[in-house]
């Protein structure tokens, strides 16, 4: 069998690319270089992808005021590169409401993120609750780093069917082979995904995960900058599948969650 | 352009299976470099790896005797026990069979690289000016790589050219420095997803300070071809990056002593 040259493989014009999972600025445990928005255009630029939803790493777990300045900026300044992902901190219960409704009323931020690692709030704690009932009422989408128990986004997947969920990374770091529940919620749950955003990257992983949870509900990200966005997009680009499940992962599906609802 | 690709870091040979996949026999490998278009592997063997090193060298250069395309590196280890060829046997072997590389796995195979340990088989390695890749199997960036001990070897060993292995998206603090005192330190970029890390790199240390690697069959491919080729590098660099440098450091090898 003859394949295509590879820079033929690599042409990333017969794809839209949105990347549903990316931050801004720098990060406190390693360099970065670049990492800011008119950097990131330019990468944009040079892979081929139309837009990133950011957070800034600043409001991951510091200030989530400062990091949606941050994002409401970047929006003025590329409004058709970039999708705001809100950030309220859960340490801080009292400033959520508020900023979230700052975020969505003002800054026209798109959907919420959420990073209980680098913010060390676990999700068991109560504050979330402000989100999701936030979420519900507005319809929204909520993107998590990890969302710490299989069972409590069963849970609220079924209490929020208004709400889209998405558990970060864990179809990305996925080995390949480890029997993993939140592909099995990802398959059974329309607002249910999972993204491919991670570090390290295993061999076949993305081919066997289509199989396991479905095209439809797997999300593209990079993490740019804190990784690098073509090493994302190359493990797309050059999967053993099929065009349309790969646009359906490269930005359809993410395009779909963040939709406006009636 | 396209890009000439010579993956500095595959495993051939039945593996574990336990996270990525497996190149049991030639037929799988070949199916991938095809696909992908890498014309040229530097390659170990799993049964080197995760068994027996001596065995699993010797069976790695009968498997690819005949494929002009492979080119092997043998796993090391230290030669005190008797369970891996002594510092001047390994040279005629490594004479004898071709050998590329030397490939080293200190933490998974338990030994340290300190010289009343290692000292014969690094100095055998430098005389032979033969490329040894340091895997400390790393999976993850977050996880530590011994950068005092790199230093040192690098220091001690200056006409070794070593290879560090699956230097990841958190290392520049370490390996800035690293690379501006140690010009014979190098590192595959298999894992190497930085923001605009390979043009950092390139614009301070150079492009020969990097060789294009995919560690299959355990990694994805993918990811650092479609790295390196849309890198905001110049065409002449991303040809070093993805083959010319590691044929530069084979061709230095001295196998005649």
């Amino acid at each position: 069998m003859r394949f295509k040259p590879l820079s033929e493989q690599l042409d990333t014009s017969g794809y839209r690319i949105v990347d549903s999972h990316a931050h801004l600025g720098l990060y406190h445990k390693f360099d970065i270089q670049g990492g800011f928005e008119d950097d990131l255009v330019a990468q944009m630029d040079r892979v081929g992808v139309q837009a990133l939803a950011i957070s800034p790493m600043v409001g991951l777990g510091l200030d989530s005021r400062r990091a949606n300045d941050m994002t409401a900026a970047v929006l003025k300044k590329y409004p058709d590169r970039f999708y705001g992902m809100a950030l309220a901190s859960g340490n801080r219960p009292e400033e959520i409401l508020p900023e979230l409704t700052r975020c969505f009323d003002t800054l026209g931020m798109t959907m919420i993120k959420l990073h209980p690692d680098e913010a060390n709030c676990p999700m068991e704690r109560k504050c979330y609750d402000l989100i999701y009932g936030f979420a519900a009422e507005r319809k929204l989408a909520i993107m998590n780093h990890d969302w710490q128990s299989p069972a409590r986004l069963e849970a609220l997947a079924k209490r929020y069917p208004q709400v889209r969920f998405t558990q970060a990374h864990s179809g990305g770091n996925w080995d390949g082979h480890r029997e993993d529940d939140y592909f099995r919620l990802a398959r059974d749950y329309e607002n249910v995904f999972v993204d491919i955003c991670a570090s390290p990257i295993f061999y076949g992983a993305l081919e066997s995960l289509v199989e396991v949870a479905g095209a439809d509900n797997i999300l593209f990200g990079s993490d740019a900058p804190f990784l690098n966005l073509a090493f994302g997009v190359g493990k797309v680009l050059l999967a053993d599948l099929p065009h349309a499940d790969k646009q359906k992962i490269f930005a359809d599906n993410f395009l779909g969650i963040i939709a406006p609802r009636d | 352009m396209e890009l000439q690709l010579f993956d500095a870091g595959v495993m051939l040979g039945r593996s574990k299976m336990d996270k990525g996949g497996s190149f049991d026999n030639l037929k799988d490998l070949r199916a991938v470099m095809e696909r992908l278009q890498i014309g040229r592997a530097l390659v170990y063997g799993a049964l080197a790896k995760d068994s027996c090193p001596r065995e699993g060298n010797l069976l790695l250069s009968e498997m690819i005797a005949d494929e002009p395309c492979l080119f092997p590196a043998w796993v090391g280890l230290p030669g005190h026990t008797g369970e891996f060829p002594d510092a001047g046997t390994l040279k005629k072997q490594a004479a004898e069979n071709r050998v590329c590389a030397l490939r080293l796995f200190p933490r998974q195979h338990n030994y340290p690289t300190s010289d009343w340990c290692c000292g014969e088989l690094f100095g055998a390695m430098n005389e032979m000016h033969m490329p040894v890749f340091l895997d400390y199997g790393v999976e993850h960036w977050s996880e530590p790589m011994p950068w005092d001990e790199i230093y040192r070897l690098c220091k001690t060993y200056p006409d070794i050219p070593f290879v560090l292995v699956r230097v990841g998206c958190g290392s520049n603090r370490p390996l800035f420095p690293l690379l501006e005192k140690c010009p014979n330190l190098h590192f595959e970029i298999s894992y190497f997803d930085a923001n605009r890390g390979l043009e950092a790199v390139a614009q301070r240390f150079g492009a020969c300070r990097m060789l294009f690697a995919t560690g299959m069959p355990t990694y994805n491919p993918a990811c650092p071809i479609a790295m390196l080729h849309f890198a905001d590098l110049s065409d002449a660099d991303k040809q070093k990056i993805a083959g010319e440098n590691l044929k530069m450091l084979i061709g230095g090898i001295r196998y005649a002593l």
